[in-house]
């Protein structure tokens, strides 16, 4: 044991033994045995009374040393056991976003260097982009109002048929008492607790229930909507002459850094969780967790309106600073939002269409004001992300060593809820 | 190691070591390590060594005590952080700790559990003044989460140059050394124990017109607590003869109390509270089952103290459970609704049916697990750890070096530090200048074993 424990470079065995195989590894605890604690029973018997086999129990007194180490020692240790293989198309599709977003904020920043350097109208872009706003709205309104009745229609079909069944599968139960509701615990679907419930609270609203979020107020989103361009308004002359006192650089720079921040803390999430409804029932607790589930971080949102002002402050005129500023929202923080839309209602190829507008009209509007170069420049950026970013994550996939045992908490089954 | 084995063959010469336990959590805080330190220490004493315990300051109570038979306990004052554990700081507690070590003479530093920073510390610095270092894990670690991933890396400093390290249960063992990449020979498995006097049966066993199914657990969500509150309307509808009583409080208490209101169950789910660890025994002694829905256990101490009162023992089989009680004794489950719900009615009518005799769980249990035997198998490390001979400072630092790319540079840098360190401790406080503690005499002790 001294030896071994002493010349330094053991560790080096140590570490490795976790590296290797699990298979690999019942070698090398062979090789171990003979380091054990001297066993004073050893001794006194004779060689002929062979030893029982070693047990994982702590109960039985057994005839090893207690620094003994079987050859099954760590036979219920799995590796990468929940590890995903991923595909490289859907990579790619997940590092698509990263470069839409890098688009989004080009196109403001082209919006800013058009209105400030080559003396652009500045209600242009802002009405083209308000318009598009609207149409946007207008959809995103009655999408979410279609898919809410839908989902309330095919609730009500099931809770009549839910209720027919009831009738006639539990006639003697009494009704008042709770505890009869765990004798249909046996009948199928995630609804028969929800309407268990209904049905012994004779409550029958069903809106409680519903997991698609509910459209936007008409009136409040105008209400707000006109509040804030009131505001921009009037403030546009104190955000114009905000950054007087400084020099042009430093807002550069920190416009850039902005940008930066706003592409890291931006929210990429291409996959929106399916919410079961049984869950959306169980406590507050997890109606918060459900809200928390569809609120995505606003930080990159808050970034950019930031980054707004910052450039607005720049510009020479009160009505540019206006234009610019409601522009920016509109592309940084409403179109995003609704872009999460559109990939959480599934529409896959609008999603697309909007993708490929974005960067190619940015990519074109690189070539006609910057040149080839600064287009050639941006185009391989966004192509080393998207394209040469997923194979630089399936390359890491190789370094992925997880292990799980019987040590790790075990995740309750729980159904009646 | 020819020398050592004839060593121990012979038992006259056996030494006496003077002994620091050191841990954040010890009484007034009560729990499985804390007790664990205490009856340790208690054998330790009886066996002939001298034991202090070093901890950090519980409210008003700073400076030293002496416990029975001697034990003292050094409360030092460090900032508490979350849960009882102090500050993260690498090198702040060196000074305190020389000064006790020395004072107290000490031989082997032993920490227990690795929540605890103060243990983590004293290993190091004990360590760096060429003491020997024993360390004993309580629980177990995942590897997925950004906690564990810190926590395993504190681990691994601490035991890369660690003289032993003791786990609770094998499961345990496995995890540690995964968790520390450790050689497994390194490793002992040495579990809890109960005072059996502390937990003797009922007198007169209760009747079985109503079985009363106990739990004692704090209602946390990893001891299981949401399984608890789906199964008992489940099993309160299936027998009307069964009745519960949990003792315990937790965050999931609350739904505990809603789920006894909803189902109207308030004449037969009693919710007790939090108890002393004095008044286990008399709340187990009430039933007939004892239910642990744990979700993850090292060892789980209450199941060994629940079969000593004489009760059928329904768990999960997660961790390392499956190895702490014989089958007869037990009814094992999966950590799922149905499954418990099943090992209980299993319980109930293998009670009702007379298959098992508790009452005979006592005496066995008294054989299985006792803290003198304990602290026999604890010796043996101590006498193990003390053949070695330290590593060279040079030895030392490629060990530490070979920890990682990253980590390796960082943990040698440590060590570096920690060594400067204790040269201007040396220089500010001589050795000499510090007076010895005057040890308890223990030569009774020592006569009646």
């Amino acid at each position: 044991m001294i030896d071994s424990k002493h010349s330094g470079f053991s560790s080096c065995e140590t570490n490795s033994y976790v590296t290797r195989e699990t298979s690999v590894s019942i070698t090398t605890t062979e090789r171990h045995q003979q380091k054990q604690f001297p066993d004073p029973n050893q001794s006194s018997k004779s060689h002929k009374h062979r030893k029982r086999p070693w047990k994982k129990l702590l109960w039985v007194k057994q005839d090893y040393a207690d620094n003994y180490t079987d050859t099954s020692f760590l036979s219920q240790l799995k590796r990468n056991s929940t590890v995903v293989t991923y595909s490289y198309w859907r990579l790619f599709r997940d590092f698509s976003l990263i470069g839409m977003h890098l688009s989004v904020i080009m196109s403001v920043i082209l919006v800013f260097y058009g209105i400030y350097a080559l003396n652009w109208d500045p209600v242009r872009p802002t009405i083209v982009s308000t318009i598009t706003t609207f149409v946007g709205f207008v959809i995103y309104a009655l999408t979410l109002k279609i898919r809410r009745n839908r989902e309330l229609i095919n609730l009500q079909r099931r809770k009549i048929e839910q209720l027919s069944k009831h009738r006639s599968v539990s006639p003697f139960s009494r009704p008042n008492s709770p505890l009869s509701q765990s004798s249909t615990d046996t009948l199928d679907g995630n609804l028969n607790n929800v309407n268990n419930r209904n049905v012994s609270r004779h409550d029958l609203n069903l809106e409680k229930y519903l997991t698609e979020p509910s459209p936007p107020d008409h009136f409040g989103t105008f209400k707000s909507s006109l509040l804030i361009l009131l505001h921009l308004l009037t403030l546009s002359p104190v955000l114009k002459s905000l950054t007087n006192s400084s020099a042009s650089d430093s807002i550069w720079a920190i416009s850039a850094w902005l940008c930066f921040l706003n592409m890291l803390f931006n929210d990429y999430v291409i996959d929106f969780p399916r919410v079961s409804r049984v869950s959306s029932l169980n406590s507050v607790d997890d109606q918060d967790l459900l809200k928390r589930k569809y609120k995505s971080s606003n930080l990159s949102k808050n970034i950019a309106l930031s980054n707004a002002i910052v450039l607005a402050s720049r510009l020479n005129s009160n009505l540019s600073a206006f234009c610019y500023i409601l522009f920016s929202i509109e592309v940084c923080g409403l179109f995003p939002i609704f872009n999460n839309f559109t990939r959480r209602c599934q529409f896959w190829k609008f999603h697309t269409i909007q993708l490929a507008s974005i960067v190619f009209g940015v990519d074109y509007s690189m070539y006609r004001i910057f040149g080839l170069g600064w287009m050639a420049c941006w185009v391989c950026l966004q192509l080393l992300i998207v394209v040469a970013g997923p194979f630089y994550f399936l390359a890491l996939q190789k370094y992925k060593d997880e292990l799980q045992g019987p040590w790790d908490t075990a995740h309750p089954v729980v159904k009646s809820f | 190691m020819t020398v050592s084995y004839s060593k121990l063959r012979s038992p006259r010469k056996k030494r006496s070591y003077n002994i620091a336990m050191v841990s954040d959590f010890f009484y007034p805080q009560p729990g499985g390590v804390e007790l664990h330190i205490y009856h340790l220490s208690q054998r330790l004493i009886a066996r002939g060594h001298s034991v202090i315990i070093i901890t950090h300051a519980y409210k008003d109570r700073t400076g030293v005590r002496t416990l029975t038979n001697g034990l003292k306990v050094y409360y030092v004052p460090y900032l508490v952080l979350y849960r009882e554990c102090t500050f993260p700081t690498v090198f702040s507690a060196f000074p305190t700790l020389r000064q006790i070590f020395i004072r107290e003479n000490i031989d082997i530093v032993h920490g227990h559990g690795s929540f605890s920073s103060l243990c983590h510390e004293a290993i190091l610095h004990g360590n760096t003044m060429g003491l020997k270092t024993v360390f004993t894990d309580h629980s177990l670690f995942g590897f997925a989460t950004v906690g564990s991933i810190l926590g395993n890396k504190l681990l691994k400093f601490t035991l890369t140059d660690v003289g032993h390290v003791i786990c609770v249960s094998n499961t345990c063992k496995e995890n540690t050394v995964l968790r520390a990449s450790l050689d497994p020979a390194c490793v002992s498995v040495i579990p809890n124990a109960v005072v059996s006097s502390d937990f003797e049966p009922a007198k007169e066993t209760p009747s079985l017109k109503t079985i009363t199914i106990v739990v004692i657990s704090r209602l946390f969500p990893n001891k299981g607590a949401d399984l608890l509150t789906a199964i008992i309307p489940r099993l309160c509808l299936r027998h009307p003869e069964i009745r519960f009583l949990v003792a315990g409080d937790g965050p999931k208490f609350i739904d505990l109390e809603q789920m006894r209101e909803r189902y109207q169950l308030q004449d037969r789910v009693q919710l007790i509270g939090s108890i002393r660890h004095e008044q286990v025994r008399d709340v187990m002694v009430q039933g007939q089952i004892y239910l642990h829905p744990s979700l993850t256990e090292a060892f789980g101490t209450v199941l060994v103290e629940a079969a000593s009162c004489g009760l059928l023992v329904v768990t999960t089989n997660v961790g390392g459970i499956p190895e702490v009680l014989p089958g007869k004794m037990t009814v094992f489950a999966d950590p799922e609704e149905d499954s418990l719900v099943n090992a209980v009615n299993v319980a109930v009518s293998k009670l009702k049916q007379n298959k098992i005799d508790t009452s005979c769980f006592h005496k066995e249990i008294e054989k299985m697990y006792d803290w003198s035997d304990i602290a026999v198998r604890t010796e043996k490390v101590y006498d193990n750890v003390f053949e070695q001979e330290n590593l060279t400072p040079v030895n030392r630092l490629i060990k530490y070096y070979n920890c990682g790319s990253w980590a390796g540079i960082l943990f040698v840098l440590c060590i570096v530090v920690d060594n400067y360190i204790l040269r201007v401790l040396e220089w500010w406080m001589p050795r000499e200048d510090i007076d010895g503690a005057k040890k308890w005499p223990n030569k009774y002790y020592s006569h009646t074993l």
